[in-house]
């Protein structure tokens, strides 16, 4: 049972490793390609446009936004890649509760970046 | 830093607001706090007008209530804001004069709050579902969807499949074509549509499929969602072989019922219940809104799930008892809480609240 186990993660390990030439290359979104410009109800007030780094590349969001929104805003899904299993996961209740989105933020591990508010220059990396 | 109260109210959604504002009124000093930078709770979410009658709100958006509701109690003069703020423990202390301690986390420092009675307000947290690779990004919960597109105007994705044709998914579902998004099809497992039918009829005018008896059986995609295979179910809910179909999405969106939290008062000591018709794990209350513990006092989705309306109406009888409680009885905070029961028991009069009313039967006789 358990050396079945053992195999079928490891066959599970490489069909993952496999995707993860996807995962790490994500199509960036062009900016505002995301953002709602109207809405037929709602207004949106948004902070001063601030740059930040994904992965060590730049990008753009509001100051004030949760990390997650401004990441999703530039098209990255995947928040971080589980460490045994190496699976992707992303943002998922928004509101500091599952802990799908835990992010290394400037330094700082196991942030929850779907409530920490953006920042100019904060480095936002995946934890593996 | 320690300080002290007489009231304190955690979580400012519709039920907490209800309650700081009835607290307010009756004149008793309390502190409101909730771990978000404005009040409001889920009701910022909501696009849409809500209906019912002239004092809960009906014809005007859910998150222009929100905003009258702040502003009334702001008015009070009575109610201190925390935001944002976690409460992240609860502790009796078997003291006379000040029974509860509320450990709370602000500006990355704690705080403890001393207070003589505590109502909490706490909410919900939605169910997760089970099915293959359903931990890819761009599965999310309906209210992540409504955070990203009401709160912050990000679409999630371009095509979405909605799991669950609940009040909850209907709504999104909705806001998703508010905002701009294609929304390729309902699922409901039952072969009945769960939400309100005049919501579904809107959906459906826009073409847009509820297909009740059908189930999501996996999600497929490289890195993230980009399929997801759907599946018919017969009268058993078990999936039939040979009906499954190919949606080509890049969100899936569960919106499949909410659990109340009950955490903080679980840390205090409360009796809590398992009755599936209140959403699963309940604290016990009476018709009070009293829990088991002498000075605590619960309301809304996290005394089981229902509504806004009937969460504002349990934030008034909350703070009512509440004020009794403190001050002794008065004749005021009863006449508050008689009218708000028997609205309340109106309201449950309606077929899609015969749940809640079994539930809290159920309550009733589980205690004794």
């Amino acid at each position: 049972m358990r050396k079945a186990n053992h195999i079928a993660r490891k066959h599970l390990r490489r069909t993952c490793e496999a995707r993860r030439a996807t995962v790490f290359q994500p199509r960036i979104a062009a900016f505002g390609e995301r953002r709602i410009a109207e809405h037929p109800i709602l207004k949106f007030k948004r902070g001063r446009k601030v740059k930040f780094y994904f992965e060590g590349k730049e990008m753009i969001g509001y100051e004030g936004e949760p990390i997650a929104c401004a990441l999703i805003a530039n098209g990255i899904k995947a928040f971080r890649i589980t460490r045994q299993l190496k699976r992707p996961r992303g943002f998922f209740c928004a509101v500091g509760k599952c802990s799908s989105c835990l992010m290394k933020v400037s330094g700082k591990a196991n942030v929850m970046v779907c409530v920490e508010r953006l920042k100019e220059g904060i480095r936002v990396e995946r934890m593996t | 830093m320690v300080k002290e109260y007489e009231l304190v109210i955690v979580g400012a959604g519709p039920a907490g607001l209800s309650a700081a504002l009835t607290a307010g009124n009756l004149g008793l000093p309390s502190l409101l706090i909730d771990e978000n930078p404005q009040p409001g709770g889920q009701l910022r979410k909501q696009t849409h007008k809500f209906f019912g009658s002239k004092d809960l709100f009906c014809g005007i958006r859910g998150f222009e209530i929100a905003r009258i509701l702040t502003d009334a109690v702001k008015k009070t003069g009575r109610v201190q804001f925390l935001l944002p703020a976690d409460a992240i423990g609860l502790y009796a202390n078997n003291t006379k004069d000040c029974p509860y301690t509320l450990a709370v986390v602000y500006e990355e420092k704690l705080i403890k709050v001393k207070a003589k009675a505590i109502i909490c307000a706490l909410g919900a947290q939605e169910n997760f579902l089970l099915f293959e690779n359903n931990d890819l990004p761009g599965i999310y919960g309906a209210g992540a969807v409504q955070t990203l597109m009401n709160l912050y105007g990000i679409r999630p994705g371009r095509r979405a499949l909605m799991v669950g044709s609940g009040n909850i998914g209907l709504i999104v579902s909705y806001q998703m074509l508010q905002a701009g998004m294609e929304v390729a099809a309902i699922i409901e497992i039952m072969p009945e549509i769960g939400g309100y039918h005049c919501h579904a009829a809107k959906i459906r005018r826009l073409g847009i499929p509820i297909l009740c008896s059908h189930t999501i059986k996996r999600a497929e995609g490289r890195g993230c969602v980009e399929e997801a295979i759907i599946v018919k179910v017969d009268k058993r809910l078990k999936p039939i072989k040979g009906t499954e179909r190919k949606l080509s999405v890049d969100t899936i969106c569960l919106a499949v019922g909410l659990t109340p939290l009950t955490d903080l008062l679980a840390t205090a000591g409360c009796q809590i219940l398992y009755i599936p018709e209140l959403g699963g794990f309940v604290p016990y209350h009476d018709e009070d809104m009293a829990t088991s513990l002498p000075g605590l006092f619960i309301c809304g989705d996290g005394a089981g799930i229902e509504e806004a309306s009937t969460a504002i109406l349990e934030g008034r009888i909350a703070a009512g008892s509440a004020y009794e409680y403190i001050m002794g009885s008065s004749k005021e905070a009863e006449g508050i809480k008689e009218e708000a029961k028997e609205r309340l028991a109106e309201i449950r009069e309606s077929p899609f609240l015969q749940k809640i009313k079994e539930g809290l039967g159920k309550m009733s006789a589980l205690s004794k």
